[in-house]
Order: structure tokens, then C-alpha cells, then sequence
């Protein structure tokens, strides 16, 4: 009797917190479980092919496609079919140099206000009238995906 | 004695052990909640606090932090209690936005930050919000009929409360809600709610006189093989199904044709002409030659493999008497344009690869019974219109609730490869429908992973939730019927394929028609019915010259410049000619301050985007261009000529600019 209300005593003490925390190997062990279940890459999914884009640069997309790429390029390599008419030409937004020098709020910055006002080509017109602030996030998010030119080839 | 004397040790000993074990009993819960995931993220997150505090009030408020339970509880949203943000600490604090899960910052969404308290967590993302464990929250345990969402799946929570075809800011979803529209899930499968389905696919009466077995034989064995870019999907019929399914198609008379009924074969044009009819006639604005053209309408090329000139010939004459739900326009081609244009697209749409016909067919009159099965079988007349049969009802289950049908509830049948996930099932499901076991009708589309994403997306978005009435976001049902002669005439030319009157019609043409008389001068409209000039030279899919009467073009024109009006928009601004100093005044602005040269065209240079404007002069009224200057988004949300912000006197000084000649004389100051 006394040996069972000492493994029960010992059970109840090497449970009590004070005494006893989830070890450090536990928590790293289950944080990348977590993550997976939360960013939608969890075991169930990754036989099928992983999405390309998240809801923000996917709107994004959708966004630059109409509004941008005529003068952008579909892939924002400064190639759209209106880009012959413009001087300064669009640059290719994939360069890793240009990623590299701009910040995202640079970036929202241009498209908001337009060329003219970050001391640019008058060519890029400001869409802060047209586009709203989640929109051009979107964008920003989007053209953080784009590759340069030469990926392509 | 003996016996009393152990019976105090004996109850000491049942005491101890009920205590010890009543003490265990009790302390389960407060261990459970003392080791909860969110107890050690709370921690962690404040240590994330203190150290970005950036001033002594965040400094404090980080010191103030405790280890709780956080909840958002929305009593008007079904009494939703969601506990996410105990774990997920950060979707509010801006911070947070480079942050790992849990503790990252919510992405921007049309609902975010702003709408937390109004929505909470679950109603987008599913799960279980009273949960404070890691499986049970993402109501991964058995009997929770809703688990988290993947997250690329996250817009079919947009479709529970945004209940039309095209949601906007949610692509994914409205991709595969059009898809959905456009490949006729609901010509098998009823979903509540959604009633306004119309099948874009052909009457199929009289395809003896249209076509050829042969061609009709392999149609059926793999409709892609002919055409890549059908919807018509592939049943996967076997043969003797083929050959009753044709024996019964080869049955059904002809609609006779009123107009151009005649059974005399029409006479060979001239190949040539019928090109040039071919290429003015703009047909890929609508359909597509080798995958060229817009695509709203049928490909094209092997057509002259199909269809017999006979039937071509009459058809072109009146298509509507041939396909009464068609979209496609009655074209007002005189005899020899027809015999020319059929001649043309019979010699030049030719498909080497398609069967050639063979000899006359005669069907059986058994066979032609069980065509008849196989065409009820496969619910044929769910997309088509066969003789004068009503629509059918659906054949396969309804599937309003698919969304939120719990992964028990479905039939996996032979795919144990599957995840028993609703996703995995939906997407297998669309992709390869009669994988699951033997005896299924369910056709296959060929979808490409995209579609397979969005239809998913789409279906996943017919959930069962329960959404308060004040949630709901229905777009309001538009009407219009054009009416009268005009009436006649738009439904003649099938206006409304293209072009939208007050919300109702196609979206092939950039242009609405609701304030088409504010907006442009009727002589302009007149001549350009009459031959319609390139407004926008890099569509694809423009306006069409429909061989119109003049007194047709003018009644038209008439009608639209006097009727489709809005108050909101001045006609003209100017009395007469606009001040000298004014326009020259709206040149500066044109060329120096809004650039406008990059994309339009004027006086011979500037940028191919928008349309050239030397003719807007004759075409538009002056107060239409200084409004539209004042917010291009007022006359089509979707504009992509950007709002510059002009106050009311730079829109004045720029439609002066613009509303006077380019040519006129006085007007050559030169552009800088």
C-alpha cells in the first residue's frame, strides 16, 4: 500500500509545473507541425502541387495583368506593347539589383503617387485615386514575386 | 475483534487512495490548461513585445501582458466564439507583419484589419473557435465536421456571404464560380440559390442536314480530338452507346429555317471576297480561328470539315431561326456575301485530321430507341435542346452544401489513395470523376490544375453556414429589356451579347451602353454602326460591322443619344468653339503634367493603349470628357485609365484641349 501511494505521490509531484516544464526538443518538435497546419501545407496536402500564390499576390496578379502589364510586361520585364512608346522605358521589375534597392514601401510609394513625384518618368501615372492601399499592397506583393528577364530563357 | 481490528487500517487505506486519487481527478483540469500551446506563445509573444517596444508606454503594455484566454465573441454572427487570437497573437499588430505563425500579422484582405470583432476568425478559416488545443482548434479530431481550411482555399469563405457569380477581390472564387457557369455543372447538379444557369451549348435538332456521321461519331468518341478548346466534355461512352447515341441524333428533324429555307445546294462564291468579308466582319470577336480571337464563341478552324455548305449557308442567313439562344448577331449580308463567306470558311476552315463522310446513314428504328436511353442516361438535355422536349431535371445530386459536407459523409469509394479531406475529394472528383468506381456518368472535363483550384475553391464556397441576413451580399438582380423597334433591333444584333445596358448583357465589349447618349454625338454613332472604326486598335474582340441600313443606323443612333442618358453628366460645355487660352491651357496638361501621350494617340504620336483621340471632336460631347477626367472608374469600375484627381477646371481646360480639331486652323502652336 505504501508503494502505491508513493508511485501516485511521485506521478502527482513529476506532473506538478514547478516542478517539471515541456522540454525545449517538445516545443521545437511541435512548432513546425503548427506551421504546417496553418499555412495550408499540411500532410493532407502535399501530394498535390503547392499554389503558386497566396490570396494577397494573387490579387495582385489579377490587378498588374490589367492595369500594369500593358506598359510592364505580363512578367514585368518592361515589355508590355506600350512600352515602345514610352521614354524612359519601364525597367524589368524582376531585376534582382532593383528588388534589392526598393523597399515595398518605395515601391506602393511610385505606384500611389506616380513617376513624376519619386522624381521619375510622368509615363507612370499615380493609381492612389484609382487603386486603394490594399490593392497596391497586393501589387507590391505581387511584383515581389516577379523574376528577371534572363530566368526565362 | 479480529475483524474490527483491520477494519480501521483497511478504511485509512480506502480513504488514502480515494484522496490521492480524487486529488489526481482534480488537478486534470488546471494540468490541461497548464499545458496548452497558447500558455508558451503568450510568452513567447510577450518577449517579442518587450523586445520591439519602441516607447515606454509600449514598454509597459508589454509588462502589462498576462497569460489568458483571448476571445472574440460575435453574438449577431450565430453567437461565434472564437479563441484563434490566444494563439495567433500578432494578426493585429502591425509589427508583426515578418513574423512566423502564430504570432504573424494578418495579410490585408477587403475584411482586414477592419472587421475582426464583425466577423472573427472561423467564419473565414473554419475550425473549431472554442478550441484552446492546437488539433482541436484546427478541428483536426474526429467528429468535427469543419477543419481549418487550407489556406489557398481561404476565398470559398467569401462565397458564403457573397452570393454572386463574380465576387470581386476574391479571383479565385469568382474564377471558379464562372467556370463552373461556363462548363454547365448545373445542367447536372442543382445548387440552392443558383437559378439563373444557361446552357451556352447548341440545339442539336436537324444534325443530319448540318454535319456528317462521321464527324458526329468522333465528336462523340473524344469531342477534344476535333476541337481542343470545347467544353463539350468526354463521357467516356463506349461504342455501341456512340452508335445509338448517333442513330438517335440522326432521327430528330430539322427547325426549319424561315428566312433562308431552301434545299437547293447554294451556288460556290468567290473564295477571295468571302476572305475579306471573313477578316471585316470581325467574327474573333467572338470566336477563334487556330485559338486566335476571343473565345467566347466557338473555334472555327475545321468547321468546313463539320458542317455542310447548305446548312452553313442557311445558317449564316438566320442563325436564330437555327439557334434560338444563340449570341451570335444576325449579320444583314446580302446573297452574294453569304455564298461568298460560306464558300470561304468551307474551303479555308478545313481540318485534315477530321473524318470525311462517307455514305448515307440510316438508322434503325431500334437503335434509335436506345439512343434515346443513352441520351437520357448521360443527361444530354441538360446543356442541349433537342426537338421540343422541356429541360429535364438534373440527373446527378444536388449540391447545395457540398462545401461543408463533413469527409465521412463522402464516398471514396476505390480512391484510398486519397486524403480523406473534402478538398482532395472535390478536386479528385472534377479531374477524374469516374475513378471512383464502375458505373459513374460523370464526365471528364480535362480541367488544368488552375480550374481544378478554383472549381474547388467555387464548390468548397456552398457551405452550409448559417449567414445572418445583414452578412449577406446579393447582388441585386439587374432588368432590362430594350424596348419597341429598338427592342427588335438589339435583340436582331444581339446588342446585348457584348455590350451591357444598365447592368444587364454581355462583357465582351469595354463599352456599357446605360449613358451611351451622354457620352457621344449621334451623327458619330450613326457612321460608326454603319462601319464601325477601330476605337481600341489592340483588342481583339471589337464592334462589328453588322451590313446595316443606313436608316437602321440612324434610328439606332437616334434612339440611344436621345434615351441612354445621365442626368448626372453635362452635355456640352461650350457654347461654341472653346477659348483659344483655355485649350492651350488643357495642352500643357495633356503632354506635361498628366502624360497622357503614353497611352493615346493625337495629332500622330503618343502611345497605342488607350483610343487615339484626333476624332474627338466629331465623336464626343464636351461635358462627358470633363467628367469622365473627374473619375474614369464612374463609367466602368474597371477603367484602366488611372484617376489623376483633376478639380473641375483642369477636366474643363482638358476637354477644351481635346474637343478641338486637331486640325484646325490656329491650332498648330506645336507640342513641346
Amino acid at each position: 500500500m505504501r508503494a502505491w501511494t508513493a508511485a501516485l505521490g511521485l506521478l502527482w509531484v513529476s506532473a506538478t509545473p514547478a516542478c517539471h516544464r515541456p522540454s525545449d526538443q517538445a516545443r521545437q518538435a511541435s512548432t513546425p507541425a503548427l506551421m504546417g497546419a496553418t499555412s495550408g501545407t499540411s500532410p493532407a496536402f502535399s501530394a498535390m502541387p503547392t499554389p503558386d500564390l497566396g490570396y494577397n499576390a494573387r490579387e495582385g496578379r489579377t490587378l498588374f495583368l490589367h492595369y500594369c502589364s500593358t506598359c510592364h510586361g505580363k512578367d514585368g520585364h518592361g515589355d508590355g506593347f506600350n512600352a515602345y512608346n514610352l521614354d524612359p522605358k519601364p525597367r524589368d521589375l524582376g531585376e534582382p539589383a532593383f528588388q534589392a534597392k526598393r523597399t515595398d514601401d518605395e515601391l506602393a510609394s511610385v505606384v500611389r503617387s506616380g513617376g513624376a513625384a519619386a522624381g521619375l518618368s510622368s509615363g507612370m501615372p499615380p493609381w492612389g485615386r484609382t487603386l486603394n492601399d490594399r490593392q497596391i499592397f497586393n501589387l507590391v506583393s505581387f511584383v515581389r514575386t516577379l523574376r528577371p528577364a534572363a530566368d526565362s530563357i | 475483534m479480529a475483524r474490527g481490528g483491520r477494519s480501521p487500517d483497511r478504511l485509512w487505506a480506502w480513504f488514502a487512495v480515494s484522496s490521492v486519487v480524487s486529488l489526481v481527478a482534480l488537478s486534470i483540469s488546471p494540468m490541461k490548461d497548464y499545458f496548452r500551446d497558447y500558455r508558451r506563445y503568450q510568452e513567447s509573444y510577450r518577449q517579442r513585445l518587450l523586445a520591439t517596444a519602441g516607447s515606454s508606454k509600449e514598454l509597459q503594455a508589454a509588462e502589462a501582458e498576462t497569460v489568458r484566454v483571448r476571445q472574440t465573441w460575435i453574438p449577431q454572427f450565430g453567437d461565434r466564439v472564437d479563441r484563434c487570437q490566444s494563439c495567433h497573437l500578432g494578426v493585429e499588430n502591425v509589427k508583426m507583419g515578418g513574423s512566423e505563425e502564430p504570432y504573424r500579422l494578418h495579410s490585408p484582405t477587403p475584411h482586414t484589419p477592419g472587421d475582426f470583432r464583425r466577423f472573427g476568425c472561423v467564419a473565414c478559416h473554419r475550425g473549431q473557435g472554442r478550441a484552446t488545443s492546437l488539433t482541436e482548434a484546427h478541428g483536426r479530431v474526429p467528429g468535427w465536421s469543419s477543419p481549418l481550411l487550407p489556406l489557398r482555399y481561404t476565398e470559398a469563405s467569401c462565397g458564403a456571404c457573397h452570393r454572386g457569380l463574380h465576387v470581386p477581390e476574391a479571383s479565385l472564387l469568382s474564377a471558379g464560380r464562372a467556370l463552373m457557369d461556363r462548363v454547365g455543372c448545373l445542367a447536372c447538379h442543382k445548387i440552392a440559390g443558383w437559378t439563373e444557369w444557361r446552357s451556352q451549348a447548341p440545339d442539336l435538332d436537324g444534325l443530319s442536314e448540318k454535319t456528317h456521321v462521321e464527324w458526329l461519331r468522333a465528336w462523340l468518341e473524344q469531342p477534344r480530338s476535333l476541337r481542343g478548346a470545347t467544353w463539350m466534355p468526354d463521357f467516356h461512352l463506349r461504342d455501341e452507346e456512340i452508335d445509338a447515341l448517333v442513330a438517335f441524333l440522326w432521327a430528330q428533324p430539322a427547325k426549319r429555317p424561315q428566312s433562308a429555307a431552301s434545299d437547293a445546294e447554294p451556288p460556290l462564291g468567290d473564295h477571295d471576297r468571302g476572305r475579306k468579308l471573313f477578316r471585316e466582319s470581325r467574327c474573333i470577336s467572338c470566336h477563334t480561328v487556330e485559338g486566335r480571337g476571343n473565345g467566347s464563341a466557338s473555334e472555327l478552324a475545321g468547321i468546313g470539315s463539320k458542317v455542310s455548305r447548305r446548312w452553313l449557308f442557311a445558317f449564316l442567313a438566320d442563325p436564330h431561326s437555327f439557334q434560338p439562344g444563340t449570341a451570335m448577331p444576325q449579320y444583314d449580308f446580302d446573297r452574294q456575301q453569304l455564298v461568298d463567306l460560306s464558300t470561304y470558311l468551307m474551303e479555308e476552315m478545313v481540318d485534315p485530321s477530321a473524318p470525311a463522310a462517307g455514305a448515307p446513314f440510316r438508322p434503325s428504328a431500334k437503335r434509335v430507341a436506345e439512343g434515346e436511353e443513352i441520351y437520357q442516361k448521360y443527361g444530354c438535355s441538360g446543356c442541349h435542346h433537342l426537338g421540343g422536349r422541356g429541360d429535364a431535371p438534373p440527373i446527378g445530386p444536388e449540391l447545395t452544401g457540398i462545401g461543408g459536407k463533413p469527409a465521412a459523409l463522402l464516398d471514396f469509394g476505390v480512391r484510398g489513395d486519397l486524403p480523406h479531406e473534402l478538398p482532395d475529394w472535390l478536386a479528385a472528383k472534377i479531374s477524374h470523376p469516374r475513378s471512383f468506381r464502375e458505373g459513374l456518368r460523370m464526365p471528364e472535363f480535362g480541367f488544368t490544375r488552375e480550374q481544378v483550384e478554383s472549381l474547388v475553391t467555387a464548390l468548397l464556397s456552398y457551405d452550409s453556414t448559417e449567414v445572418p441576413e445583414e452578412y449577406r451580399v446579393t447582388p441585386e438582380a439587374a432588368h432590362y429589356a430594350p424596348p419597341g423597334r429598338f427592342g427588335e433591333l438589339a435583340r436582331r444584333y444581339r446588342c446585348l451579347s457584348c455590350h451591357q445596358v444598365q447592368g444587364v448583357g454581355g462583357d465582351i465589349a469595354t463599352a456599357p451602353l446605360t449613358a451611351e447618349g451622354s457620352k457621344v454625338k449621334e451623327s458619330w454613332l450613326a457612321s460608326y454602326l454603319l462601319l464601325p472604326t477601330s476605337i481600341r486598335p489592340i483588342l481583339t474582340d471589337r464592334m462589328i460591322p453588322l451590313q446595316m441600313s443606313e436608316e437602321r443606323a440612324a434610328f439606332l443612333a437616334n434612339f440611344m443619344t436621345n434615351v441612354f442618358l445621365d442626368d448626372g453628366i453635362p452635355g456640352e460645355i461650350f457654347s461654341d468653339r472653346p477659348p483659344r487660352e483655355q485649350a492651350a491651357r488643357g495642352r500643357r496638361l495633356y503632354y506635361e503634367r498628366y502624360g497622357c501621350h503614353s497611352c493615346h494617340q493625337r495629332e500622330g504620336s503618343g502611345g497605342y493603349y488607350g483610343p487615339p483621340l484626333d476624332d474627338v471632336p466629331l465623336k464626343l460631347r464636351s461635358g462627358w470628357v470633363a467628367w469622365w477626367l473627374q473619375g474614369p472608374q464612374r463609367w466602368r469600375a474597371d477603367v484602366r485609365c488611372p484617376d489623376f484627381g483633376l478639380d473641375a477646371g483642369a477636366a474643363r481646360d482638358l476637354s477644351a484641349f481635346l474637343v478641338t480639331s486637331a486640325h484646325a486652323p490656329g491650332r498648330a502652336e506645336g507640342r513641346p
